[in-house]
């Protein structure tokens, strides 16, 4: 991992708390000019929940010993390996109601019971 | 905004319009997106940076924030605060601090390469850091 700071004129620039210790960006750039005192700037970010990075994020995976669960390979959280079995699953079944959606723009799947199960572990952060 | 599943409380609701009730699904569902984020740039804001939050508000905003977690994934970035908050909250009841800005580490795992060779140099930090309880708010 390399280290990165926010852009100064960044509307999160003046945040010293997170609810959570995720933030996703569209753009990143090296400010600061030659030599070695270039830096990487985060120019615009979001933070986001856990269950926002299981749910949309990479790939899972377990690790059993120390009971965290990590996505894409390096954002590790401290859960039970059941929440990994349990957010494969759902993942699972919103890719195949995708595939029904795009096969079949017409078909509603907004009160779809998955869709408001997504909605509500996205808004209660699986604190249901 | 029931259609997506939104709290019933939801004072923002939208009546369809004439020209959506007899359009496709989709076309209806994505104009309620819209009417969504158009939310978030006035109604959501303020009631979310007040000092009495509004929990509907704040629950819809986190929809809107998987969005774009979706979208922008995998451009993240891990948050290193220089203390964990609740070594001030067990101590005895005292009100945590609040954290300097400047005191914040963000970290970039954006180019990691799935080797963990490359981030052994500062492994233990980051496993205290990225040991983010799910159970925990």
């Amino acid at each position: 991992m390399q280290p990165v700071s926010l852009h100064p004129k960044s509307a999160n620039f003046s945040i010293g708390d997170y609810e959570s210790l995720w933030l996703v960006y569209y753009q990143k750039r090296k400010l600061g000019g030659g030599g070695g005192g270039a830096r990487t700037s985060i120019i615009d970010c979001t933070m986001v929940f856990p269950y926002a990075l299981l749910l949309f994020g990479g790939e899972l995976t377990v690790q059993h010993e120390d009971s965290t669960i990590t996505v894409g390979g390096w954002i590790r959280f401290q859960a039970a390996p059941q929440i990994a079995t349990l957010v494969k699953g759902i993942r699972a079944e919103i890719e195949e109601l995708f595939a029904t959606k795009i096969a079949d723009p017409t078909v509603s799947i907004a009160n779809h019971p998955l869709v408001l199960l997504v909605i509500r572990l996205l808004q209660t952060d699986g604190l249901i | 905004m029931a259609e997506i599943g939104f709290d019933e409380d939801d004072e923002h609701t939208v009546p369809p319009a004439d020209e959506h009730q007899h359009a496709a699904n989709d076309v209806h569902f994505a104009a309620e997106l819209a009417e969504l984020f158009r939310d978030s740039g006035t109604t959501l804001s303020p009631e979310i940076t007040s000092s009495v939050p509004n929990v509907a508000a704040v629950r819809r905003m986190k929809v809107l924030y998987a969005a774009i977690c979706a979208g922008m994934y995998p451009n993240v970035v891990q948050v290193e605060h220089p203390e964990r908050k609740y070594h001030q909250v067990l101590g005895s009841g005292t009100v945590p601090l609040p954290t300097d800005p400047r005191s914040l580490r963000f970290w970039d795992g954006t180019n990691f390469s799935g080797s963990f060779a490359s981030r052994t140099s500062h492994s233990t930090r980051s496993s205290q850091a990225t040991s983010h309880s799910l159970t925990h708010s």
